[in-house]
């Protein structure tokens, strides 16, 4: 039996020791860039083939590939990023929201582009750099560790890009190369991101989708050790990985086994619930208010054009009416984001997770198997399950009480996916369901007029909130929190209003894109397709009904039209470029005309020339 | 008889002392006013009291034991070096620290837990040192927040606060965003003042404004003080203090060293600013 506890361990070691290597990686990278790189696993994911491609598909030796996969090809991409993507956030002020979302554009680029190069197939040939047994991996996890802690600690380097992280400019202004710091930390974040791909590979699926978001999960080490500490980490990415092998010893009967074993499977999962959740928040950096733009009203033309717009797949036929089905319903989901994050500034990366309850719920209701509730036609039970999801916002809505910035980043994250992994990923919870639309409103062309009822009425609850009373008071709540609050603003049942009524709006958003494809889909609704939600609409204008719109027309058509994976590629573009256009597209359009117009005669007003 | 020495073993503060021959002699102390002919004009009530607030930072006192008094139409100044307390003076009167210790009363109620937002819902308004205004709301939607989120919805109240503090022009319609530090000031006092508190407590209003701004928010802030509202000022501006404030107090190391009319304060030396 001591030797079965044993292999345990060593099997668990080695996991952790894999998760120590991720954790270190987005502390230092966090540490030594400011960002927290949600792209860390994409990179990851990319050196991983490449080293792979070298190796396998070309054939150079082993020590040759990994030279040039991780002295040259991961810092490569590193420096690049800093560069192009983060440099002129940072010099903007690093918003959190946008450096967010840019990190998730590099995300979905990164994933995208290695979907198209590689296929998009699982690979199991990777080579293995480092041995199998775990006293390799955590050596050169120890290694890593102490070199990177000296290094940031005990040296001049060191100590400037702690400067450069903590305020670029007053670093500049203190005689530091910023440029070149910030180079140095992005290039030495992405080699750590390099070597956990190249040290992962050989034992978990290579493929584009799965390796990085397995590399996310891991965040929950990071998290844990309040993005400081690289020995918590390390205990921490130990401890649950032994903690999770030993945890296939038990098998109890029963319903306690299936939840047994969901844990254990998901004990990472599990850890950053907790980390992100019951934890106290990271001490968010400051959170100064941010350099918001003026609102700029839309031409009511815009209005009619985008009805138009809409009526128009009520002409289309066959596979171009079946596509366009999808777009209100999606439409409905990005209304919720535009609600809770632009406006009322809420960083909420677990939207999709409401989506797919809404869903899961719609189809339980309809088919009977609801606990406690009997069987409903399908409209009732999709408002029935709106009204069901809509409390569930408080998962969310609580932590955001006393959380901003990243931390409430983290925490919307860390619920999506624990939805995802412990209901979605449940057989007992999804298996043999089908969601059938409302009778009468079988056909294509009758359920999308249906849709757009629907959508118009989420518009106008969306119209509803945002103006008036509790629209200003959210826009104040958005603006300047501590403002708000002096000025009488009620924040955190504000806060609960804004969440809950995202988490219905995603609901009913859900369920019918669900109702849609006539199916409960759990990977419809996994949380990499929550962040490219949640970077569509900040790109396309946070606070812009009409652009949430417009995302979701985007999002649909391109996949739909071109190869798979435009649309997450042009958003990823777009986010990517958010450094450039702080105000979104049409912002940098309208920027462009007028520089294009003739100049007009110079006055002197209260603002200035 | 003695002359001229010093006090005897039975002497002290109520024994009276036998007059040295080297002494003049005393005159009699003249009667004091009559007091029942003329009734002595009352000190307005207090609206907002602390009372011996204590407050820590970690293993620093930041307050100890501080003792103020906000009394309605009247201006209350503090002043005082940086690291004197002043700041967290006010964050506690405001509602955004809580202290370790003592009291902070609002017409009698105790208010010490009550946080920033149930604060302004009875009466206390408050502005920032670092502007808090909303940028992507035009200059009228600010103010409106204020008057909708304040003690009391008076419907003219956005239309007052606006022309009090000359806002009403075509100012109102333009986004916060991008206008210069003066007018945002007078925003952030005109949402403040749109809520109809009964205190207001501001912080440092005048910094990054020009002289003749100051001059003009001197006048604005006595007519509201003559209104009856009862202001608090924490400044560094002595000018601005001296034309403005009916008391001063000076702070230094956590308490206050020195209270009373500006012009016996101010003037004699003492710890007011930084040492230079």
């Amino acid at each position: 039996m001591s030797t079965f506890t044993y292999d345990l361990t060593l099997a668990g070691l080695s996991v952790g020791s894999a998760a120590a290597l991720t954790g270190i990686g987005l502390i230092v990278t966090y540490r030594a860039t400011g960002v927290l790189n949600f792209a860390h696993g994409a990179i990851a994911m990319v050196c991983a083939y490449a080293l792979r491609q070298c190796v396998v598909g070309w054939g150079w030796p082993l020590w040759l590939g990994a030279m040039v996969t991780l002295l040259f090809l991961a810092p490569g991409i590193g420096v690049v990023l800093e560069r192009f993507v983060f440099r002129p956030l940072s010099v903007l002020g690093g918003d959190p929201a946008q450096t967010l979302v840019a990190s998730i554009g590099v995300f979905v680029l990164l994933v995208g582009g290695a979907a198209l190069l590689w296929g998009q197939g699982a690979r199991d040939d990777a080579p293995e750099l480092v041995s199998a047994d775990p006293w390799g991996q955590l050596a050169v996890v120890l290694v890593l560790a102490t070199g990177v802690g000296a290094v940031i600690r005990w040296t001049r380097f060191g100590r400037e890009l702690r400067a450069v992280v903590d305020d670029r400019q007053l670093a500049v202004l203190g005689g530091v190369d910023a440029d070149r710091v910030a180079a140095a930390g992005w290039a030495f974040g992405s080699f750590t991101a390099g070597l956990t791909g190249v040290l992962l590979a050989p034992y978990v699926r290579l493929d584009p989708y799965g390796l990085p978001l397995l590399v996310m999960e891991v965040v929950a080490v990071a998290v844990a050790a309040r993005m400081r500490s690289l020995p918590v980490a390390v205990v921490v990415a130990l401890g649950i990985g032994v903690g999770q092998s030993q945890l296939t010893r038990l098998h109890p009967a029963g319903w306690r086994g299936q939840l047994v074993q969901a844990v254990g499977a998901n004990l990472f999962v599990v850890a950053l619930l907790v980390a992100a959740l019951v934890l106290p928040g990271l001490g968010s950096r400051d959170a100064l208010p941010r350099t918001t733009t003026a609102r700029i009203a839309m031409p009511p033309a815009a209005w009619i054009v985008a009805g138009v717009l809409f009526l128009l797949p009520l002409g289309f036929a066959g596979s171009d009416l079946h596509t366009s089905v999808q777009v209100p319903a999606l439409g409905v989901v990005l209304l919720s984001l535009v609600v809770v994050t632009g406006r009322g500034g809420q960083l909420s990366l677990g939207q999709a997770a409401y989506a797919g309850l809404g869903a899961l719920f719609t189809a339980l209701l309809a088919a009977g198997r609801f606990p406690l509730l009997p069987r409903l036609p399908e409209l009732a039970a999709l408002a029935l399950a709106v009204l069901l999801v809509a409390p569930l916002g408080l998962l969310t809505g609580w932590p955001a009480i006393s959380r901003h910035g990243l931390s409430l980043a983290l925490a919307t994250f860390a619920v999506g996916v624990g939805v995802s992994r412990f209901v979605f990923a449940q057989p007992y919870a999804t298996s043999g369901l089908s969601l059938d639309r409302p009778s009468g409103f079988d056909g294509d062309r009758a359920y999308y007029a249906l849709e757009l009822t629907l959508l118009a009425a989420a518009l106008l609850t969306t119209h509803t909130l945002r103006r008036g009373r509790t629209g200003r008071a959210l826009a104040a709540l958005r603006d300047h929190e501590q403002g708000a609050s002096a000025a009488g603003v009620q924040v955190p049942p504000l806060k609960l209003l804004a969440f809950v009524t995202g988490a219905a709006l995603a609901a009913l958003g859900g369920g019918m894109l669900g109702m849609g494809v006539r199916a409960f889909d759990p990977s419809a609704y996994d949380p990499v397709r929550g962040l490219l939600w949640f970077a569509a609409v900040v790109v396309l204008g946070a606070d812009s009904t009409l652009g949430a719109l417009a995302a979701a027309a985007l999002l649909v058509g391109l996949d739909a039209g071109a190869r798979g994976g435009v649309a997450a590629a042009l958003i990823g573009v777009l986010a990517v470029g958010v450094g450039r256009f702080p105000g979104g597209p049409y912002e940098a359009l309208r920027v462009a005309a007028g520089r294009l117009r003739p100049q007009r005669r110079v006055r002197l007003t209260v603002l200035g020339v | 008889m003695d002359v001229g020495t010093g006090p005897t073993e039975a002497s002290g503060a109520g024994v009276a002392r036998r007059p040295a021959i080297t002494e003049r002699p005393r005159l009699p102390k003249p009667t004091p006013e009559p007091t029942t002919l003329l009734p002595r004009p009352r000190a307005a009530p207090p609206l907002l009291t602390a009372h011996t607030l204590h407050a820590r930072y970690g293993g620093f006192t930041a307050l100890d034991g501080v003792d103020l008094v906000v009394r309605a139409g009247q201006v209350t100044a503090v002043v005082g070096p940086n690291g004197a307390g002043k700041s967290t003076l006010f964050h506690c009167l405001a509602g955004t620290v809580r202290p370790a210790r003592g009291q902070v009363r609002f017409g009698g109620r105790d208010i010490t837990r009550l946080p920033a937002h149930a604060r302004t819902r009875l009466g206390i308004g408050r502005t920032f040192q670092q502007l808090a205004v909303f940028p992507s709301l035009t200059v009228a939607e600010n103010v409106r927040v204020g008057a909708e989120q304040g003690r009391v919805a008076e419907p003219g109240s956005v239309e007052r606060a606006l022309r009090l503090f000359g806002l009403d022009g075509d100012v109102r319609s333009l986004p916060a965003a991008g206008l210069p530090t003066g007018t945002l000031r007078r925003v952030e006092l005109a949402r403040a003042f749109a809520g109809s508190p009964s205190v207001l407590l501001l912080d440092e209003p005048a910094a990054g404004l020009d002289t003749a701004e100051v001059a003009a928010l001197t006048l604005v802030l006595r007519a509201l003080a003559a209104e009856g509202t009862a202001l608090l000022v924490v400044e560094h501006d002595l000018d601005l203090v001296a034309g403005l404030a009916d008391v001063v107090h000076v702070m230094s190391a956590g308490r206050i060293v020195s209270s009373g009319p500006p012009d016996r304060v101010l003037a004699a030396p003492g710890p007011q600013e930084t040492p230079v």
